[in-house]
């Protein structure tokens, strides 16, 4: 393992497996670059978690609990919990209660639009079916032709 | 050299343990029907704890007294929505963490650098006024070397490497994923490293900590 590597592990020290561990050490035995660095962060670590455990003086917690209780009695759980419930029904009759409306409204005015312009494609008069190039075949009446001047009119009549 | 293998967080509960943690959950459900004694235990069981952790992160004992009393009010006014199948600690942390965070940034440009005075160091200034220079000296290293690790390095690295908590449980603390914090522990540590052994290495190297510190 190359000192790089071992730089990595020395600061991961605390999670490493224990191959890891291991390996660091075999390292650590070999390379008094790196031992150094171990010991000196090991020690570091150490002063840290000392200089920053919480040692305070015995009046500590007395005045502690002397601020803290006011600040509790203030408030109340159960208010809490009303007011929460108030400010949400406020937020909901803020929001206007036709708001989405509209928007509904408008795409039924635009389906309605679309049905009624597209209702002679649905509903086509069967008269007209055959209504080809100046020729309309009427299936009322008898066979017979009319000629109106500009088309040709045929009836088809039933037996 | 000692290598200390960190101990397995997932051992089982023994029975004592089982019939503590049904204890804690009944006087949770308790305090969040509105049972003010029962809140009080619960404030009881984890000030030190809530305390500890905001002065790791603030470095001032008045300041993490401050930081700790919003936390429980926090928690009492919010204790109705806490899931009672979740760990209280966790959820006390996370608030811990969010309201020290919310502390640095606020006072980051109105911070003085003193070095704090308990009733315990005045004491015993009287007896030894070198150890207590000392000691005082490597307060203000360790602080200042702090200060260079953004909150959310200084939170994870407080609650993994002097807090003790594994990662999961610091992963569950902080909302970040465990990689994540993973990823934010090396550079706590590679930041602090580099701080400590580029401008206080004297300090740290000079001291033992078999003196009393």
């Amino acid at each position: 393992m190359d000192c790089k590597k071992a730089e990595k592990l020395i600061l991961g020290f605390p999670d490493l497996a224990p191959s890891q561990k291991a390996v660091l050490e075999e390292h650590l035995k070999i390379c008094p670059l790196c031992a150094k660095e171990f010991d000196f962060y090991q020690n570091s670590l150490k002063l840290m978690k000392k200089v920053l455990s919480f040692d305070v003086p015995e009046n500590y917690w007395s005045e502690y609990e002397r601020s803290l209780t006011p600040r509790l009695s203030s408030i109340s759980p159960q208010r809490e919990w009303w007011k929460e419930r108030l400010e949400s029904l406020v937020q909901f009759l803020r929001v206007p209660l036709l708001g989405p409306v509209p928007a509904f409204v408008f795409s039924i005015i635009i389906l309605v639009f679309l049905f009624v312009g597209l209702y002679p494609t649905f509903v086509q008069d069967k008269a007209s079916q055959g209504f080809k190039n100046n020729l309309v075949i009427n299936e009322d009446g008898l066979l017979s032709s009319i000629d109106d001047g500009r088309m040709t009119i045929y009836s088809v009549g039933k037996r | 050299m000692i290598l200390k293998i960190p101990d397995d967080p997932g051992s089982s509960l023994t029975r004592k343990e089982k019939a503590q943690e049904e204890s804690l959950l009944e006087t949770i459900k308790k305090a969040k029907a509105g049972d003010e004694l029962a809140f009080q235990k619960l404030v009881d069981k984890y000030k030190a704890q809530v305390a500890s952790i905001a002065y790791k992160m603030v470095g001032n004992y008045e300041d993490a007294k401050d930081i700790s009393q919003i936390v429980f009010v926090k928690t009492y006014q919010n204790l109705y929505r806490f899931d009672t199948t979740k760990k209280l600690s966790t959820w006390l942390y996370r608030i811990t963490i969010n309201a020290s965070i919310d502390f640095i940034r606020k006072h980051r440009k109105h911070r003085h650098e003193a070095l704090e005075q308990t009733g315990v160091e005045i004491k015993e200034k009287k007896a030894d006024v070198e150890k207590i220079y000392r000691r005082n000296l490597i307060k203000w290293a360790i602080k200042k070397a702090m200060n260079v690790l953004n909150p959310k390095q200084k939170a994870v690295f407080v609650l993994r490497d002097l807090q003790g908590l594994d990662i999961k449980e610091v992963a569950q603390i902080t909302g970040m994923p465990q990689a994540t914090v993973r990823w934010y522990l090396h550079r706590a540590r590679s930041k602090l490293r580099d701080e400590l052994t580029k401008h206080y290495s004297e300090v740290i190297e000079g001291t033992d900590l078999k003196y009393g510190l």
